[in-house]
């Protein structure tokens, strides 16, 4: 792809997201999506690799079916209600409407089965912008219309997070497990939604710093599944003993940033007395906490056995620019402390 | 116990010394002793030139059965055999002769009487083993050895067969 | 007046303490010191202590008070004072001079007995601060000071059986003997710390203020379990006779006549405690008549000669725990202080025949020592007939006074018929020994060596055999037994105690002549192996009880908790259940992207619907 392409595809996708965060009206936030998504769309398939045209065309259908029903229910929005602001939703059905391609463009259970497929299509840094930047527009516009049908939201949510744990579990390709990963974080955003936004928005930032470390982390390892990560201690032996804390952070480990959210929204459920379903969304972290544990186990907890010029690459120049891997790294570990300003900073 | 190895001879040797030693515990008196040992004696001897096996066989385990009920809770055992009062009683004594030739010779330099002497007993050992085998052999009847104790010097003059092994056996005990 | 006794009893002590670690200090000072260097001086500084411990009893004839005396402040908290202090009374003035002259004799023999032994100077240290202990002990005012005596004889008990330490034997017997005293010793920590947190005072004289009441039961049984544990009472019994493992001065010194009797000794000082108290009292009457019973009864058939004699020794505890279930604590620690010079002569005596006869130990093999060895088996003689109770004789005095006391009484009957009966057997096994280990012909090995030239060999056994006989008429002219009431009997049970044992041994003589004719070459079984396999006790307690443990930890530990628990109900119902819901979930995987379209319209559609639902 030439540069230029390259710069208006990344200028459109930023500029679909921005508008789309711009937006009070759902015409105006419906063209910002669809910006964005045929924006991304090139940069996908920039590798001619079935693979990747694969994955493309999947997200385009999806994407596209997400956008035509948000058009469909803003249209009705409107004729019911004469109303095209985002803000005021006030009828029922269309707002149920609009929450469901929502869900189905961030890839929530059960809309959830496009994002494995897709970001499994894709190299590690676009795997990167789709799972963080491509789902910072439908998450605006969730955060923005009122959803005042709680019940919704939390089924969404404690679907997600199971399906997360369970899907997880049986792979063993890297950009799998951490589609999976996030659509249980998101299943916990979405259970929080009704209840706290501004939670739903912490977390969802705690999310992007450690999906970012990972894929960034995965990236320098070159590794796609499991075993590829074995050989790792040889690359790079500093950030294979940091990799398990980042890991565990994504699993919700207590001194660690990703035990933060699941804290507070713990806390936050039981406070509205949703004590069971706090209880069983806690029970559902263990499921994602072992496919954690398991990349943990494969990584740094064992040696695997290599031939003897697999051992040395460590002695070589680091080539790849490690500032934002270090900064999100640390980020992903250590923020914990930090709890207090973050929730103060972050209220909506 | 190895008794599945044995033939039926051993076993009813070991029968008949086992049954001996218990009756030696029950029969303090020597008199008494001595005679029920003969007692016994033609017990076995009513049987031995039994040849049918199956009947042989069952009456070593008659035998076998009739020593269990009636054997002593607490046997005479020899202070110094396994089971004794004083078995292993000195810890320091406990090492076996051959030790003593990985002892380093600037060890060995300190005790240097002994260990000329040794040096002496090793060498007769090996001058007299030919002799010793062959004064074994011809004391050993053609049809096997009767018991598997050695036969006593008889000769004058002469030592007991593999008189090292009395002469340079480990100490048990402190003298 | 007083405050001169107070000085001079503690100097005493303290001269008696410092004389005895004199020897074990020197050892530490001089790193290398000659083979005997150890025993020489520790002969010299117990015969020594024997005299000032005399010089002690001299003094408190003269002037006898009962009086403690505190010489150093220890530990002293708001709340909890303890100091150390030392108590001159009846027993501990009198209880030492005959420890020491008991102790004195038995290392004087252990010359003969031990001088082979490599490490013959740990064996007069360990023995050295044994006795130390055992003065701590004996004049202790306070719990703790008598817990430190009471733990070191214990630890050094569990030494001194292990002192052949090649011997498997000798270490399970050791072992043995550690954990039994660990039972008696949790009674006595019970019984501290109740002390401790309800009367708030570890002193003994406060703590016999107590208000004699229900509640004092339970220390009061703590203390008779300390008793049990130390001095091998039934059910914590098999230890003594495991104990014959250690070396004859060891079983002569500890396990015979002082450490054993520590038990006896702490409830005689416990006595105005449990003074009132029946109960307390019937058990422990009851407990000493089944143990003085079932330890006589096992001492008839056992064959080794050191056995016996620890039979006799565990029966003649039993005697002393019958006198203090009496409640005559004066009689049960005269019997104490008789029963140490007869149990030790007839230990040495026992020591110098299995000496002489190269470490047999099994009267089936001995006979005819009378020949051999005529002074030792006239010593052995002694010592038995003292043992017996043969009027006049050390053991008649304190014996038949505590079986009188008892006839006299109103107590249980079972518990007089026991202990009678153990009487007759005393005479039944006494007459054994004698029979198979002096008359007769020699059963030894044909070459002979034995001799009676060695002095240090011969002198202690004759001093002992004086005092066996002449001992029990003196100290019982000292003793006024003040809780013995003035009473008339009638014949019958005045002697009762003298014709059980005539009958006894009448029996015995009968049984021995019965036996030189042995009609049979094997008795009928049942009663004798009960007898000789001690009541299958040992077999129960040490296998049964244990297996039934291990079997239970393994059916609750490894297959209920660790397979059950930790596994099939854990993490393998939780892998087992989660595995197909993971493999549906990715069997939705399928590359298609018609379901996904059609999972998406129809969560719209559900969703949709139900919200319908929920307004109209």
């Amino acid at each position: 792809m030439s540069p230029y392409t390259l710069t208006i595809m990344i200028f459109g996708i930023g500029l679909g997201t921005t508008i789309t965060l711009m937006s009070s009206h759902w015409l105006l936030a419906w063209m910002g999506l669809e910006i964005n998504t045929l924006a991304m769309l090139p940069l996908m398939s920039q590798h001619n690799h079935p693979r990747a045209v694969q994955a493309t065309t999947k997200y385009f259908l999806t994407q596209a079916t997400a956008a035509a029903m948000l058009l469909f229910a803003s249209t009705t929005n409107a004729w019911i209600t004469g109303e095209w602001a985002i803000q005021q939703m006030t009828s029922l059905i269309p707002l149920t409407m609009i929450t469901m391609p929502l869900t189905l463009k961030i890839g929530l259970a059960p809309m959830h089965s496009w994002l494995p497929e897709v970001l499994q299509g894709l190299d590690l840094n676009t795997g990167l912008i789709m799972s963080t930047w491509q789902k910072l527009a439908p998450f605006a516009l969730l955060l923005q219309i009122q959803a005042n049908n709680p019940t919704l939201l939390i089924t969404l949510g404690l679907l997600s997070t199971l399906v997360g744990g369970w899907g997880g579990m049986n792979q063993t390709q890297l950009r799998k497990i951490l589609a999976y990963s996030s659509i249980a974080h998101l299943g916990w955003m979405m259970l929080i939604l009704p209840f706290s936004p501004s939670l739903t928005l912490i977390t969802f930032i705690t999310y992007i710093i450690m999906t970012c470390s990972t894929f960034m982390i995965f990236e320098i390892n070159k590794a796609t599944n499991i075993n590829m990560l074995a050989t790792s201690w040889a690359k790079a032996p500093t950030l294979t003993s940091l990799t398990p804390l980042v890991l565990l952070s994504l699993g919700g480990l207590p001194p660690l940033t990703g035990f933060m959210p699941k804290w507070l929204i713990l806390q936050e459920l039981t406070k509205q007395e949703l004590t069971t379903t706090a209880t069983f969304v806690a029970m559902t972290a263990l499921l994602s906490l072992y496919f954690y544990l398991r990349l943990s186990y494969a990584m740094t907890l064992t040696m695997a056995p290599n031939n003897l010029p697999g051992t040395i690459p460590w002695r070589l120049q680091f080539k790849s620019f490690s500032m934002p891997l270090a900064t999100t790294t640390m980020a992903s570990i250590t923020l914990l402390p930090i709890m207090p300003a973050m929730s103060t900073l972050l209220k909506l | 116990m190895a008794s599945a190895y044995l033939t039926h001879q051993q076993k009813v040797m070991r029968l008949y010394k086992k049954s001996l030693r218990h009756l030696e515990s029950w029969c303090v008196f020597r008199d008494k002793y001595r005679f029920y040992a003969c007692m016994l004696r033609a017990r076995f001897d009513e049987n031995k030139n039994e040849k049918d096996m199956v009947k042989a066989t069952k009456m070593l385990r008659a035998g076998e059965e009739e020593f269990w009920a009636n054997q002593h809770p607490q046997p005479y055992i020899f202070p110094d055999s396994p089971g004794g009062t004083s078995y292993e009683r000195y810890e320091c004594y406990k090492v076996p002769e051959w030790v003593l030739d990985y002892w380093h010779p600037s060890e060995k330099a300190m005790y240097p009487d002994y260990f000329s002497k040794r040096e002496q007993w090793k060498k007769l050992r090996m001058q007299s083993w030919d002799k010793e085998v062959a004064q074994l052999q011809a004391e050993t009847p053609a049809d096997g050895p009767k018991t598997e104790a050695l036969p006593p010097a008889r000769k004058e003059g002469d030592l007991p067969p593999l008189w090292w092994q009395f002469v340079t056996r480990p100490r048990q005990h402190p003298t | 007046m007083k405050l001169f006794y107070a000085c001079s009893a503690s100097t005493c002590v303290v001269l008696i303490l410092l004389l005895l670690l004199y020897p074990v200090i020197l050892s530490f000072i001089r790193s290398k010191s000659p083979k005997f260097e150890i025993y020489y001086h520790s002969v010299i500084a117990l015969g020594l202590s024997f005299y000032i411990s005399m010089m002690l009893l001299l003094l408190s004839l003269i002037l006898p008070i009962n009086m403690t005396v505190t010489i150093l402040p220890w530990t002293n908290t708001d709340v909890f004072d303890m100091d150390i202090s030392l108590q001159f009374d009846l027993y501990s003035v009198m209880f030492m001079p005959v420890a020491l002259y008991v102790t004195w004799q038995i290392l004087e023999f252990a010359y003969t007995y031990m001088h082979a032994d490599p490490q013959i100077n740990r064996f007069f240290k360990y023995l050295l601060i044994f006795m130390t202990a055992m003065i701590i002990f004996v004049t202790a005012n306070n719990l703790l000071q008598l817990f430190i005596g009471w733990e070191i004889m214990g630890i050094m008990s569990f030494l001194l059986i292990g002192w052949w330490h090649g011997r498997a034997d000798a270490n399970i017997a050791a072992l043995q003997a550690m954990i039994y005293n660990r039972v008696g010793d949790i009674g006595l920590i019970y019984a501290m710390a109740w002390f401790a947190i309800i009367h708030n005072s570890w002193d003994i004289q406060h703590i016999f203020q107590l208000p004699q009441n229900e509640k004092i039961n339970l220390p009061l049984i703590a203390l008779i379990i300390a008793a049990t544990g130390k001095s091998a009472q039934f059910s914590l019994h098999p230890w003594l006779p495991s104990a014959m493992e250690g070396p004859t001065p060891v079983s002569a010194l500890l396990h015979s006549s002082t450490m054993v009797v520590a038990g006896i000794f702490l409830l005689v000082r416990m006595n105005p405690l449990m003074e009132f108290n029946p109960t307390i009292l019937t058990i422990c009457l009851c407990l000493g008549a089944l143990t003085t019973f079932f330890s006589a009864l096992c001492a008839l058939t056992q064959n080794d000669i050191k056995k016996i004699v620890a039979f006799s020794t565990s029966s003649q505890l039993g005697l002393m725990m019958v006198a203090i279930g009496l409640n005559q604590p004066d009689l049960a620690f005269l019997h104490i202080c008789t029963h140490a010079f007869f149990k030790a002569l007839l230990f040495l005596c026992s020591g110098s025949f299995i000496h002489s006869l190269n470490g047999e130990q099994d009267i089936r093999k001995m006979g005819g020592m009378l020949y051999l060895m005529p002074i030792t088996s006239s010593c052995f003689t002694l010592s038995i007939l003292s043992l017996m109770g043969v009027p006049f004789m050390t053991g008649f005095f304190s014996k038949d006074t505590i079986l009188e006391a008892m006839s006299a009484s109103y107590v249980n009957i079972w518990a007089i018929t026991l202990t009678l009966m153990a009487t007759s057997f005393t005479a039944v096994y006494s007459l054994r020994l004698i029979f198979f280990v002096l008359m007769g012909r020699p059963r030894t090995k044909p070459v002979s060596t034995m001799n009676e030239h060695d002095p240090y060999a011969i002198k202690p056994l004759v001093r002992l055999a004086v005092a066996s006989i002449i001992t029990g008429c003196l100290l019982v002219h000292y003793m006024v037994p003040p809780k013995m009431p003035v009473i008339t009997m009638p014949p019958i049970l005045k002697l009762a105690a003298l014709i059980v044992s005539l009958i006894g041994f009448v029996i015995a003589l009968g049984l021995a002549f019965m036996a030189n004719k042995q009609l049979k070459p094997k008795p009928p079984s049942g009663p004798h192996h009960f007898s000789n396999m001690l009541g299958f006790f040992p077999t129960i307690i040490h296998r049964f009880i244990p297996k039934i443990i291990l079997t239970m930890a393994q059916k609750i530990a490894s297959k209920m908790i660790d397979q059950t628990w930790l596994k099939k109900t854990g993490p393998k119902a939780a892998s087992n259940i989660n595995k197909p819901l993971a493999t549906t979930t990715s069997n939705v995987q399928r590359g298609m992207i018609k379901p996904y379209i059609t999972l998406f319209l129809l969560t719209l559609t559900i969703a949709g619907i139900l919200v319908y639902f929920t307004i109209f």
